[in-house]
């Protein structure tokens, strides 16, 4: 083995032992969709303290200075175990970079040792009522104050407002003026401010990781916009490739699809050539999503390669509930205790959600294809 | 550039220029002679074979490189019968490989031509669905030792001594059937202690007609994004529709999904030989992706893509054989299905994740 792939397998034993040691603790239990519904601030608290969060960034704003490789392999072993990452899924995977990216040295100062150590919870503040797909029309405006931007408008389908410290919100701070992906910023909003409600919003799950943020005259300071103002749609646009290539875009359902293979259920024939079938597609896009990283690495242009990995990932794992429902009948009883039973019921009620999230499987093709020249 | 990058260009000039004479025949006489002179001039033929085998050297990542172009062209050569299952079975088996194109019997059909002969055995009667065998200087038979775990027997036969009754699968490649001599052919055992037996013979079968696939599927893409670029109607290019756009793009991920596992096949099986279970996932992803870029590639292509003049026809008679040759998707989706199960907990995540599973099968 190379260097890079021992301390690889060494990270991968150590997070391997660290997750049966808090399962055997009883602080989780495997749950799928767990980076969107898995909220638990100790528990991000606990991997912040083991420097697993924040990784990539430099040692000198309280990041790991690790390879992109090294954080890869943390987050894909919490995913396929189920763990409640949600907490500082946001910060971790896309504010934190974009800090890095376009950020002032005070903002990375404030900003970046918190969250690296899981204290510091950011909401990504995007859609709109009137905002989904169509991302350039919202219209949130910030104006100008004395001593920064005063905001108004609503910002919708957020995950976890209600338990974060700020919201990273895309204003319009200027009129589109021809140009409709000009005149966007976006800032950091604290989510305790003067004029901030956020409003939990129930989903066919049972519980509210959404919610509404409605942002009324909310004064932000002037150092609270991240990157130039006018320049955030590039900013945004650069977190996609994060967003949609990483290992969360096909092991939503994982911890269901390791119940069925490794648990107490029977498999006849069919049931044995789905496993497969779903296994080798898995296998390929876990591939896929390595090369897509060691792009990301080299800063080469990755959009239509990681929209690929978030079409084909969301997809397979819709289809991991439909190969456990076939091998299992009946169907799921909410009120059986089995981990199977649990796994599948949750994973179904999720599913809707895996090809809308962070850019509907619709417009993400139409990308691929008009990436490929067609 | 790399050094595969321009390999991978020589060898797909060299297949594009002689595209149309290599057609031609093939359509003749099921083979292109002249193309085969042309890649063995080149030293292409026996590519990962060692220099002391008689070969080139170069890893399979090479060879790869080679047998993907040739999927790309339909290049009508026994490349991956010659270099990939022949070449690696008698190099690591210590013994030479002869010169010009070679040709293997698939396992199954071998197994089942095997009659007893005193203390060893012997093959007679007939072997069928022998790919190429009418071109071949050579054809390889092996065979697991009845009652003998582990051992393997081998024969090497001469097509002269042998009727050859001709077929083809769907794409017109040869798929032959050997009337053996009414003597038979002496079977020996191969020497103890190397990889090559025929339950790893048909892996590696699989791994060619994946990697020729990945190359056809890629072929198929160029050709579709192309077209949709050309074609227009309503006033603009077909690919401005959305509807065309959603059916280019599930296009595109099936290939490169294909694409990314057979890399990563390939990787792992230049390092480890007993790696078996990402060459079956290469050639579950291949099989899915040769379906949708079948329906898509002629969706899109509309009738012309239906014709024999145009090239897309040639790919998808390719792509339909290739995806059940050497186990089709749900023979080896069974198969990987019960190795995983197997694997105990864990061993499905341990696999994915580049652990050797726990499996007993291997």
């Amino acid at each position: 083995m190379t260097t890079v792939e021992t301390t690889v397998a060494d990270l991968r034993t150590e997070v391997r032992r660290f997750l049966a040691d808090e399962l055997a603790a009883g602080s989780f239990r495997p749950s799928c969709d767990s980076w969107i519904q898995g909220h638990s601030a100790e528990f991000s608290r606990k991997l912040g303290d083991r420097g697993w969060l924040g990784m990539t960034w430099p040692q000198r704003y309280g990041g790991g200075g690790r390879s992109a490789r090294e954080r890869f392999t943390v987050i894909e072993e919490l995913l396929a175990a189920g763990a409640p990452v949600a907490a500082h899924w946001i910060a971790d995977r896309q504010t934190g970079p974009l800090l890095l990216r376009v950020g002032t040295e005070q903002q990375k100062q404030a900003f970046l040792p918190a969250m690296a150590r899981g204290r510091l919870f950011i909401a990504a503040g995007m859609s709109e009522p009137d905002s989904g797909s169509d991302l350039a029309s919202v219209r949130t405006r910030a104006v100008p104050t004395a001593t920064g931007w005063r905001v108004n408008g609503r910002k919708v389908w957020t995950s976890h407002a209600h338990r974060s410290h700020y919201l990273l919100a895309l204003v319009r701070t200027a009129a589109p003026d021809g140009d409709r992906h000009a005149g966007l910023s976006q800032m950091l909003i604290k989510l305790d401010a003067p004029g901030v409600h956020v409003r939990p919003i129930e989903v066919m799950t049972g519980e509210a990781h959404f919610t509404e943020v409605i942002l009324d005259d909310v004064d932000v300071p002037q150092g609270m916009v991240v990157g130039a103002v006018g320049d955030g749609w590039r900013g945004v646009m650069s977190e996609l490739a994060h967003e949609r290539s990483g290992p969360e875009r096909y092991l939503s359902t994982f911890p269901l699809f390791a119940e069925l293979v490794a648990g107490r259920t029977a498999h006849g024939e069919a049931a044995l050539a789905d496993i497969g079938s779903a296994t080798a597609r898995l296998w390929a896009l876990r591939a896929l999503s390595v090369q897509v990283q060691d792009l990301i690495e080299r800063r080469s242009p990755t959009d239509t390669a990681a929209a690929l990995v978030k079409d084909l990932g969301t997809r397979l794992e819709g289809e991991i509930i439909d190969i456990t429902r076939r091998a299992c009948r009946p169907g799921p009883d909410p009120s059986d205790s089995g981990p199977l039973r649990t796994l599948l019921s949750e994973a179904q009620l999720a599913a809707p959600s895996f090809t809308l999230r962070g850019g509907t499987n619709e417009i993400l093709r139409g990308l691929v294809a008009r990436g490929l020249g067609a | 550039m790399d050094d595969r990058e321009m390999l991978r260009s020589t060898v797909s000039a060299m297949l594009a220029e002689r595209a149309g004479s290599a057609r031609d025949e093939a359509a003749r006489q099921g083979w292109s002679a002249g193309l085969w002179q042309l890649l063995e001039e080149s030293g292409l033929t026996l590519v990962s074979v060692p220099e002391s085998a008689g070969g080139p050297g170069g890893g399979l990542r090479d060879l790869a490189t080679v047998v993907q172009a040739c999927g790309y062209h339909a290049a009508p050569v026994p490349l991956v019968e010659t270099a990939l299952l022949a070449g690696w079975v008698l190099a690591s088996a210590g013994l030479a490989v002869p010169p010009g194109p070679l040709t293997v019997v698939p396992p199954a059909a071998a197994s089942g031509a095997l009659v007893p002969d005193g203390p060893g055995h012997r093959l007679a009667g007939r072997l069928c669905g022998v790919p190429w065998a009418r071109a071949a200087r050579r054809i390889l038979v092996l065979a697991a030792a009845p009652g003998q775990p582990g051992r393997t027997l081998h024969a090497v036969i001469d097509p002269r001594d042998c009727t050859i009754e001709t077929g083809t699968n769907l794409a017109g490649e040869p798929r032959d059937t050997l009337v053996l001599a009414p003597s038979g052919v002496d079977c020996r055992p191969l020497p103890a202690g190397h990889a090559a037996d025929p339950s790893h013979l048909r892996l590696r079968g699989a791994l060619g007609r994946t990697l020729l696939m990945v190359g056809s599927l890629r072929r198929v893409l160029d050709l579709t994004v192309r077209y949709a670029g050309e074609r227009e109607q309503f006033g603009r290019p077909i690919g401005r529709f959305q509807a065309v756009q959603q059916q280019i793009a599930g296009l595109a991920g099936a290939v490169e999904q294909a694409q990314a596992i057979t890399d990563l096949a390939v990787e792992t099986l230049e390092h480890d030989e007993h790696a078996v279970e990402v060459v079956m996932a290469a050639k579950i992803c291949a099989g899915h992706a040769a379906s949708v870029a079948i329906a898509v590639g002629h969706q899109v292509h509309g009738a012309i893509g239906f014709t024999t003049e145009h090239e897309l026809h040639l790919h998808t008679c390719r792509l339909m054989s290739w995806r059940d040759e050497y186990g089709s998707e749900s023979e080896w989706s069974g198969e990987l299905g019960a190795r995983v199960t197997g694997a105990g907990p864990g061993g499905l995540w341990g696999l994915l994740t580049g652990r050797a599973p726990a499996v007993a099968a291997r």
